[in-house]
């Protein structure tokens, strides 16, 4: 298996490329020039060039808008890639880095809408990160 | 932690979990939710260090929850030491 970069000239007018995730860290990739029978381009995914810290901007919540970039690290326990973001205490964890940030998106969404709505009965701690929460994410108006 | 230790945490500490879909449970304490853990989705490991960080206990204190040598006023008491309580 070869570590391949798709170049930008690769899908010119009639050229389709399209890829499958065989596990967490591969993919193949298949590539279809006009009526052409798809060309296989074996693809490897290095964990350990993708940056280990990023800033998350992606809720797949429709009421909800991130403000801020959500500084979030991404390491490996294991089998377990854990996305993780300190100052909140919070973090999602998966089979791999994408599943992991998933889990932190979905996480962060839920633990933002809950605390929100319940912001009445929440102890010093929780008023402490929905307040954290607000500087990052808000409702959509 | 395997998801089986998780959910004798739950049951200990009385956790607070609404709805099949959420992703946290809450310690309440006196009407106020006064710490939220994650919830396991069951097919990883789940990491000691962030459930310990989130239920503001040391290691000790976590075998000492799944095990049989603290109960739920014991994190109580752990908690007023560290000011949520």
């Amino acid at each position: 298996m070869s570590d391949t970069i798709l170049p930008p000239t690769i899908t010119p007018a009639g050229t389709q490329a399209s890829f499958i995730k065989e596990s967490p860290d591969s993919l193949k990739g298949f590539v279809q020039r006009d009526t052409q029978s798809p060309e296989s381009i074996p693809l490897t995914v290095s964990n350990d060039e993708l940056p280990p810290f990023v800033y998350f901007g992606t809720i797949h919540d429709p009421r909800l808008q991130i403000i801020h970039g959500i500084p979030v690290d991404i390491r490996r326990e294991g089998d377990t890639y854990i996305a993780s973001w300190e100052e909140a205490e919070e973090f999602g964890y998966g089979t791999d880095r994408f599943a992991a940030l998933d889990d932190f998106s979905r996480t962060i969404t839920q633990l933002f809408v809950t605390l929100d709505r319940e912001e009445d009965t929440l102890g010093p701690g929780l008023v402490e990160t929905l307040t954290l929460l607000r500087q990052y994410l808000q409702f959509r108006e | 932690m395997k998801s089986r230790e998780f959910q004798v945490l739950i049951n200990k500490l009385q956790l607070e979990i609404r709805d099949t879909g959420d992703r946290h449970a809450f310690f309440v304490h006196e009407g106020r939710k006064v710490i939220k853990t994650k919830i396991s989705h069951g097919h990883c490991e789940l990491p000691d260090y962030w459930y310990r960080k989130q239920l503001l206990v040391n290691e000790r204190q976590l075998a000492g929850l799944i095990g049989c040598t603290l109960s739920r006023s014991d994190y109580v008491e752990i908690l007023k030491t560290k000011g949520r309580i």
